[in-house]
């Protein structure tokens, strides 16, 4: 085999195991499910922390890390629209009364996470900053 | 040597090593993104610590909630902020409590406790409960295998023992415990 042809063929054989790596690459950045663990740590540690408090108990919840994520999902334009934002963070961090459960879904398209609580009472949620406030109250 | 055409750009053993390296990467992903956080120990602690403060008052039990006749009816979940239809209907929790004179109680000879119901009330003998409420799926005999023997999808339970006093001063033993078998799952969010 002449010269040239040793050289294209380490050429051939560095491309395609360049293709390889930017397939996985690829396959790690798309399947990248961050979120479903937030969901999940969020939405069960909130109902813990609704089952255990009583009436008259006002928790602030640091969720900084549920912010960023939500951000992460969201396109430029979205994330420089502070109104936007906050109005979407209330749809997606859910406190449900009435069937008591708390349902986090960070994404646009996947669907979120759902756990339950059992305590009677009724939770008022807000948001302030990075805090989640949750006052609970007697019905 | 002469390599065939395919071989020659790349060998079978090193699509065989990329092929053990996507696949690891694969089973990694699968595993991290399909683990469960269990909080269902959690969940009967708080059950079972949420139940002892309602019913027991400065170290003395609840009259009402001992008596629980006629008029003065002790509703569990009214007065302990429970939700009935969870608690009760949903068939993910459990919920025991029972009262007994601690005078009546005795300690068990420790050859004669069975090794499998480590934690579960096998050190004391205290005969008939003076009362016993038990809400919820009865998953007391799930928890005991689960504490035995290690089952993955099994309840997780909490049990403890109070020692507390009548109003009249006489001296009372809570067994209670609370349960879960609490799972979350994936929802649309409305």
């Amino acid at each position: 085999m002449n010269k040239r042809g040793i050289v294209l063929e380490n050429v051939i054989f560095l491309v395609l195991n360049l293709v390889f790596f930017v397939v996985v690459l690829f396959f790690i950045t798309t399947n990248n499910a961050d979120h479903a663990i937030y969901e999940q740590i969020y939405s069960k540690q909130i109902s813990l922390l609704i089952d255990r408090a009583k009436p008259g108990t006002k928790i602030a919840y640091n969720i900084r890390d549920l912010r960023l994520e939500l951000a992460s999902h969201l396109t430029r334009s979205e994330r420089a629209n502070q109104q936007l934002f906050n109005d979407l963070l209330k749809k997606k961090i859910l406190v449900d009364n009435k069937n008591k459960k708390v349902v986090i879904g960070l994404t646009k398209k996947s669907k979120g996470y759902s756990y339950p609580y059992f305590s009677n009472y009724t939770i008022e949620k807000r948001f302030q900053g990075n805090y989640l406030i949750l006052e609970v109250k007697d019905e | 040597m002469n390599k065939k055409a395919g071989e020659k750009y790349l060998s079978i053993w090193w699509i065989a090593i990329l092929t053990i390296i996507a696949a690891a990467i694969v089973a990694a992903f699968w595993v991290y993104n399909s683990s469960d956080l269990d909080v269902r120990g959690i969940e009967g602690n708080i059950l079972s610590a949420r139940l002892i403060e309602c019913v027991v008052e400065n170290g003395y039990l609840n009259q009402t909630f001992l008596e629980d006749t006629g008029n003065k009816k002790f509703d569990i979940f009214q007065e302990c902020g429970f939700d009935k239809k969870m608690i009760d209907e949903s068939g993910k929790y459990h919920l025991s409590l029972s009262v007994y004179d601690f005078d009546k109680c005795s300690l068990i000879d420790p050859k004669d406790i069975d090794p499998s119901e480590e934690g579960y009330f096998q050190q004391l003998k205290c005969g008939k409960p003076l009362k016993q409420i038990k809400v919820g799926a009865n998953f007391e005999e799930d928890c005991k295998v689960g504490k035995s023997v290690k089952v993955k999808d099994s309840p997780k339970c909490d049990d403890r023992f109070v020692y507390v006093l009548s109003q009249d001063n006489k001296k009372l033993l809570l067994h209670v415990i609370g349960g879960s078998y609490q799972y979350g799952k994936k929802e649309v969010l409305q």
